[in-house]
C-alpha cells in the first residue's frame, strides 16, 4: 500500500550480523578481563596446589614426584590430628556463643529507640578492626603483669593468672575475641532480615494472645531462618578457615593448644618450608569447607513446612 | 519532510513472529495513535521505529532515509516512555539539555531551547528540581519538555499517561494535542485506550496480533468499522451484537437466533444466505415501535445521557438514550436500531458487509 | 504484672543491654587509646591507670619517627588505593556486561565467580607464592595488588550485578534515543546511578585490603614492601613489647579505616546486606 520513495541513508549501514558480533564483541570486552585475572590468580592456583601437592618441593622447587607421599605423611603425623580437633573446637565453640550474642544485639538494634543510630554504629564496630589488630588489642589487654582483664579477674577472684600462659584458657580467650571479631557482621545479616518482618504480624500474634516469647519462637525465628543459615555457612568457613587472629593471638601456642588446621597449612608451608605438604593440607581444608557447605545447606536448608 | 513509511515490517522474538506484516505511512505533521489489546505489539513496532529493537525484515524509513540499522541516536527521534525514565541524578534542566550536550550544541541555543520548551510546558519553576521532588504529571511534562527541546523529525510516545490519576489524564491529553497542533511533528502515540485514540488521533491504526486491523480518521474507523475487531474494540459502551442471519423472503430485514426482527435500510447482495452478525451502537438504539420489546434491568445515568441495560429474547443489549424519561427497571420498551446505523458482519471473516 | 509496669521493666532492660554491648564494643579499643596516649611509666602500672595524665603523643612520636611504621603505612596506602581501583574497573564493566547481556552460560559462569570467593585464601598461599617468586613479582607492591584486585573482583561483580540489574532497561534506552552511545549510555547513566553501590564495593574492598595480614605476610619481605599488618605484627619481635608505641601504630592503622567507615556506613551495611543474598 505504501510507496516507496528516497534513497538508502548514504553512509553504508553496518550489516545485522556486524550488529550482533559488536554487542558481542562488548560483552567480551567488559566480562574478559575480570575473568582472566581470576582464573590466573585464584582458579589456576589451585590446579597448581594439586599437582604441587604430589611432589617433594625444596624451597619454591618441586624435587621429584612422589604421588600421594604428602597426604599419607600428613594423614600419619598426630600433629595435623590434633590441629583437626582445636578446629573443631574453635569453630564449634566459637558459633555456639556467637549465634546466639548476635542474634541478641540484633534483637536490641531492631527496637525502636532514639539511641539506635548510634548504637549501631558502636556495635558494628569491632567489624572494621582488623584481625592482627583485635588480636594484638586483646594480647594487652590480657597481658598477665598490666592488662586490665587480668586485673578484674584478680579484683573479684583474688587470682593473677596468665590466661594466655594456660593451654586451656588460652582456647577459651581465643573464641572469646573471634567471638568479639565476628559477631557485627552475624548481627547486621540477622538485623536486615528483622527489618523485613512486617509489624503486623507481631500485631497480629498479639490479638492472637502470643507473648514476647512466643511470637520470638512462632514469628520471628521460622521468617529468619534462611538468614540464619547462611550466617551459619558463612561464619563456620571463616573459623574453620581463620589464620590471621590465631597467629597473631598465639601463635598456635601454648603446646600448640590453639594450633589449628589452617594455620597448620601456614606454618608447615612458610615456617618449615614443606611446600608440597602445605599445599596437600590446604586443598584438605578447601574439600573440607565444601563438605561444611553442602552439609549445610542439605540439613538446614531444606524448606519448611 | 519527515514522514514516516512502515513497510512490510516483521519482527521474530525467537520463533514467535510478534509483528507480522506492517505496512503504515505517516504524513509529515499527522498525530497517529496506535491502539490495540494488550500483547498486540504496539510496543514492539514504537520500539522498532526508535531502533530499541531490531527490525527482523522490512524496511523503517523516516523522511528520506531508511533508517533499519541507524542507531537509535541517529534517527532524530524523540521518545517519552511511560516510566518517563528521566535520569534521576540529573535535575530537570539537565534532564532536557542532556541530549542536546551530547549533539555538541552551543551552550546559548541549549538554553535558549530548553527556555522556550520550558515556556510551552509551563517548567521554568521547576528547572533546578530533581525527578524525585516531582508529581506525577510534572515528571510527565518534564519528560514532554525533555523531547521538544530537540526538535525531532518525529516524536514517539508509549502509553505516556497511563501512570496518571483519570483527571490529570484528560488534562494532559489536552494539553499533548494543543503542543502537537503548535509544533507539528509528526507523532506516533501508543496506547491501549480506544478514548485516548478517539479524542488525540488525526490518524487511528488499530492493530491485533502483531498486524494492522484497520487505519484511519477517528469517525471514519466509528462510523464504518471494516470488521468486527475494530467495531467492537472502538467506541463506549462497545456495539451491541446479535448473531443470526438476512430474512429469506427478500424484505431488508434481519433475523436473530434468539428471534428478534430488525429492520435494515438495505441489504448487502453478500447477505442473504451467510451466517452473519448485526452491530448497532448504543447510541442508535432509540425507543420506537417497529422494533422488539426489552425489558430494563439496569439504569445508569451519567447527566446528560442515560446508560440502559435491557434484555431482549434472552440477550443483554445496551442503549443510550438521550430523552429526559424516568425509566424504571423491569419496565418493558419498545426499542428499535436507527436502520441506516446498522452494520452486517460475515460471522465467518469478521469483514463487514456494508 | 500490668502494662506499663512490664514496658518499664523492659526499657531498663533495654537499656541496660544496649549499655553492656557499647562497653564490650568500645573497651578494647579505647583501652588501646588511651595506652597510647599514655606516659611510658604510667603504661606497665599495675593495678592498671584508666585515663593517661597526663595525655602525651610521646609513643605517637616515637613510632612514627623511630620505626619503619611510615613506609608501611605508605605501602598500604598505595596498595589498598591501586587494588581497590582496578577491582573497581574491572568488575563494573564485567558486572555490567553480565546484568545487560544474555549468553549461553552465563548463570554457570556467576555460579563459578561465587565458587572462586569461596576458595579459603590460605590454601593457594604455596601456589601464589610460587608464582609471584617465577614471575618476579615477589616482595613487589605490584604483585600484592594484583592478587587483592583478583580476590575482590567476585564479590564486587556479584553486588554491582544487583545494582545494575535494579536500573530500569527504559532509562537506558532513553538515553541511547537521547544520542549516547551504548557505552555511553552506561558511563553517563547506569554508572552515576549507581554510585551507592559503587561507595558500598569500595568500602568493602578496602577494608578487606587494608586488614588483610596474609598476603602482604607471604608475598613481600623486605621491609621497603611490608605491609601495615605485617608491620604491626613483625613490630612485636622486632623491638620487644613497647606497649605504648605498638598502641600508638594500632590505633595510626585504625583511624585511616575508621574514619572511611564513619563516613560510608549507611553503604556498608547496604553492601553486606546484598552480600547475604547470595550466601
Ligand atoms: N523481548 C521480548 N522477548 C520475547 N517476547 C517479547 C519481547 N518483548 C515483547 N514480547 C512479546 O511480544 C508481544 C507484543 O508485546 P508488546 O510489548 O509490543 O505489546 P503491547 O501491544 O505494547 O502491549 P501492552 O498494551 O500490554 O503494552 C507480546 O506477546 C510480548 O509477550
Ligand atoms: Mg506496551
Amino acid at each position: 500500500m505504501t510507496a516507496m520513495s528516497g534513497q538508502d541513508s548514504v553512509a553504508a549501514p553496518p550489516s545485522r550480523l556486524a550488529a550482533a558480533l559488536s554487542a558481542h564483541g562488548l560483552a567480551v570486552l567488559f566480562i574478559g578481563p575480570a575473568i582472566l585475572l581470576v582464573v590466573l590468580v585464584s582458579i589456576y592456583p589451585v590446579f597448581d596446589a594439586m599437582s604441587l601437592s604430589l611432589y617433594a618441593t625444596k624451597y619454591a622447587e618441586k624435587a621429584g614426584f612422589v604421588g600421594l607421599k604428602n597426604y599419607i605423611d600428613l594423614a600419619h603425623n598426630p600433629v595435623v590430628w590434633h590441629a583437626g580437633v582445636n578446629s573443631l573446637v574453635y569453630t564449634i565453640g566459637s558459633l555456639l556463643l556467637v549465634l546466639p550474642f548476635s542474634l541478641g544485639v540484633a534483637l536490641l538494634l531492631n527496637r525502636q529507640s532514639k539511641m539506635q543510630g548510634v548504637l549501631r554504629t558502636v556495635a558494628i564496630l569491632p567489624w572494621v578492626v582488623s584481625q592482627t589488630v583485635t588480636a594484638l588489642l586483646w594480647a594487652w589487654l590480657l597481658n598477665a603483669d598490666f592488662g586490665p582483664v587480668t586485673y578484674g579477674i584478680d579484683a573479684i577472684g583474688g587470682v593473677r593468672t596468665a590466661i594466655l600462659a594456660s593451654p586451656t584458657w588460652a582456647m577459651v580467650a581465643l573464641v572469646g575475641i573471634n567471638v568479639w571479631s565476628s559477631y557485627p557482621q552475624a548481627t547486621l545479616l540477622m538485623l536486615a532480615a528483622l527489618q523485613t518482618i512486617p509489624r503486623d504480624l507481631y500485631e497480629a500474634a498479639y490479638i492472637d494472645g502470643a507473648g514476647p516469647i512466643t511470637s520470638f519462637l512462632y514469628v520471628t525465628i521460622p521468617l529468619i531462618r534462611s538468614t540464619l543459615l547462611v550466617v551459619v555457612i558463612q561464619l563456620t568457613l571463616l573459623y574453620f578457615n581463620m589464620v590471621t587472629l590465631v597467629y597473631v593471638f598465639t601463635g598456635g601456642g601454648p603446646l600448640a593448644s590453639t594450633e589449628t588446621l589452617a594455620l597448620l597449612v601456614l606454618k608447615i608451608s612458610f615456617e618449615s618450608w614443606n611446600l608440597g605438604q602445605g599445599a596437600a593440607l590446604g586443598l584438605i581444608v578447601t574439600v573440607i569447607n565444601l563438605v561444611f557447605s553442602l552439609f549445610y545447606i542439605r540439613t538446614l536448608g531444606r524448606p519448611k513446612g | 519532510m519527515s514522514r514516516l513509511i512502515i513497510s512490510n515490517v516483521h519482527k521474530n522474538f525467537g520463533p514467535v513472529e510478534v509483528i507480522r506484516g506492517v505496512d503504515i505511512t505517516i504524513e509529515d505533521g499527522e498525530f497517529a495513535v496506535l491502539v490495540g489489546p494488550s500483547g498486540c505489539g504496539k510496543s514492539t513496532l514504537l520500539r522498532m521505529i526508535a531502533g530499541l529493537e531490531s527490525i527482523s525484515s522490512g524496511d523503517i524509513r523516516i523522511g528520506e532515509r531508511r533508517v533499519n540499522d541507524l542507531a537509535p541516536k541517529d534517527r532524530d527521534i524523540a521518545m517519552v516512555f511511560q516510566s518517563y525514565a528521566l535520569y534521576p541524578h540529573m535535575n530537570v534542566r539537565a534532564n532536557m539539555a542532556f541530549s542536546l550536550k551530547l549533539k555538541g550544541v552551543a551552550r546559548r541555543e541549549i538554553e535558549q531551547r530548553i527556555k522556550r520548551a520550558a515556556d510551552v510546558l509551563g517548567l521554568e519553576p521547576l528547572l533546578a528540581r530533581y525527578p524525585r521532588e516531582l508529581s506525577g504529571g510534572q515528571r510527565q511534562r518534564v519528560a514532554m519538555g525533555r523531547a521538544i527541546v530537540r526538535d525531532p523529525q518525529v516524536f514517539l510516545f508509549d502509553e505516556p499517561l497511563s501512570n496518571l490519576d483519570a483527571k490529570l489524564r484528560v488534562a494532559m491529553r489536552a494539553e499533548i494535542k494543543m503542543l502537537h497542533q503548535r509544533l507539528r511533528t509528526t507523532t506516533v502515540y501508543v496506547t491501549h485506550d480506544q478514548i485516548e485514540a478517539m479524542t488525540m488521533a488525526d490518524r487511528i491504526v488499530v492493530m491485533r496480533d502483531g498486524v494492522v486491523e484497520q487505519m484511519g480518521g477517528p469517525l471514519e474507523l466509528y462510523d464504518r468499522p471494516a470488521n468486527l475487531f475494530v467495531a467492537s474494540f472502538i467506541g463506549s459502551p462497545s456495539m451491541n451484537f446479535v448473531a443470526g442471519r438476512v430474512a429469506t423472503d427478500g424484505e431488508p430485514r434481519f433475523l436473530s437466533d434468539s428471534g428478534l426482527s430488525i429492520p435494515l435500510a438495505r441489504l448487502p447482495a453478500a447477505a442473504p444466505g451467510r451466517k452473519l452478525v448485526c452491530g448497532f451502537r448504543p447510541e442508535d438504539l432509540r425507543l420506537g415501535e417497529g422494533g422488539f420489546g426489552a425489558e430494563v434491568m439496569v439504569v445508569e445515568p451519567t447527566g446528560p445521557e442515560m446508560h440502559v441495560v435491557v434484555r431482549a429474547a434472552g440477550q443483554e443489549l445496551t442503549c443510550v438514550l438521550r430523552e429526559r424519561r424516568n425509566i424504571v427497571v423491569g419496565e418493558n420498551l419498545p426499542l428499535r436500531p436507527v436502520p441506516e446505523s446498522i452494520h452486517l458482519f460475515d460471522a465467518e471473516t469478521g469483514g463487514n458487509l456494508l | 504484672m500490668n502494662g506499663k509496669a512490664a514496658r518499664s521493666v523492659g526499657t531498663i532492660f533495654f537499656v541496660l543491654a544496649a549499655l553492656g554491648v557499647a562497653a564490650l564494643a568500645l573497651f578494647p579499643l579505647l583501652w588501646g587509646l588511651t595506652t597510647s596516649l599514655k606516659p611510658a611509666d604510667q603504661i606497665l602500672a599495675y593495678p592498671p591507670l584508666w585515663v593517661p595524665n597526663p595525655p602525651t603523643l610521646q609513643s605517637f612520636r616515637e613510632v612514627w619517627q623511630q620505626s619503619n611504621l611510615p613506609i608501611y603505612f605508605r605501602n598500604s596506602i598505595i596498595v589498598t588505593s591501586a587494588s581497590v581501583i582496578f577491582a573497581l574497573v574491572l568488575s563494573v564493566h564485567a558486572a555490567y556486561g553480565l546484568a545487560r547481556f544474555s549468553f549461553r552460560g552465563k548463570a554457570a559462569l556467576m555460579v563459578g565467580l561465587l565458587a572462586t570467593s569461596m576458595i579459603p585464601g590460605v590454601a593457594i598461599l604455596v601456589p601464589l607464592y610460587n608464582l609471584a617468586v617465577h614471575t618476579g613479582l615477589y616482595d613487589k607492591r605490584l604483585g600484592m595488588i594484583i592478587v587483592y584486585t583478583a580476590w575482590n573482583v567476585p564479590t564486587l561483580v556479584w553486588l554491582l550485578k544487583g545494582f545494575f540489574e535494579s536500573i530500569p532497561a527504559e532509562l537506558e534506552e532513553a538515553a541511547l534515543v537521547d544520542g549516547c552511545s551504548r557505552l555511553r549510555a552506561f558511563y553517563l547513566i547506569v554508572l552515576p546511578m549507581s554510585r551507592p553501590g559503587l561507595l558500598a564495593g569500595s568500602i568493602m574492598a578496602i577494608m578487606f585490603v587494608w586488614n588483610d595480614f596474609l598476603i602482604g605476610f607471604t608475598l613481600a619481605i623486605s621491609e621497603q614492601r611490608r605491609l601495615l599488618p605485617v608491620g604491626l605484627f613483625t613490630y612485636i619481635s622486632n623491638y620487644g613489647v613497647e606497649w605504648g608505641q605498638l598502641m600508638a601504630a594500632t590505633v595510626i592503622a585504625l583511624l585511616p579505616i575508621v574514619i572511611a567507615f564513619f563516613l560510608l556506613q549507611r553503604f556498608l551495611v547496604q553492601g553486606l546486606m546484598s552480600g547475604a543474598v547470595k550466601g
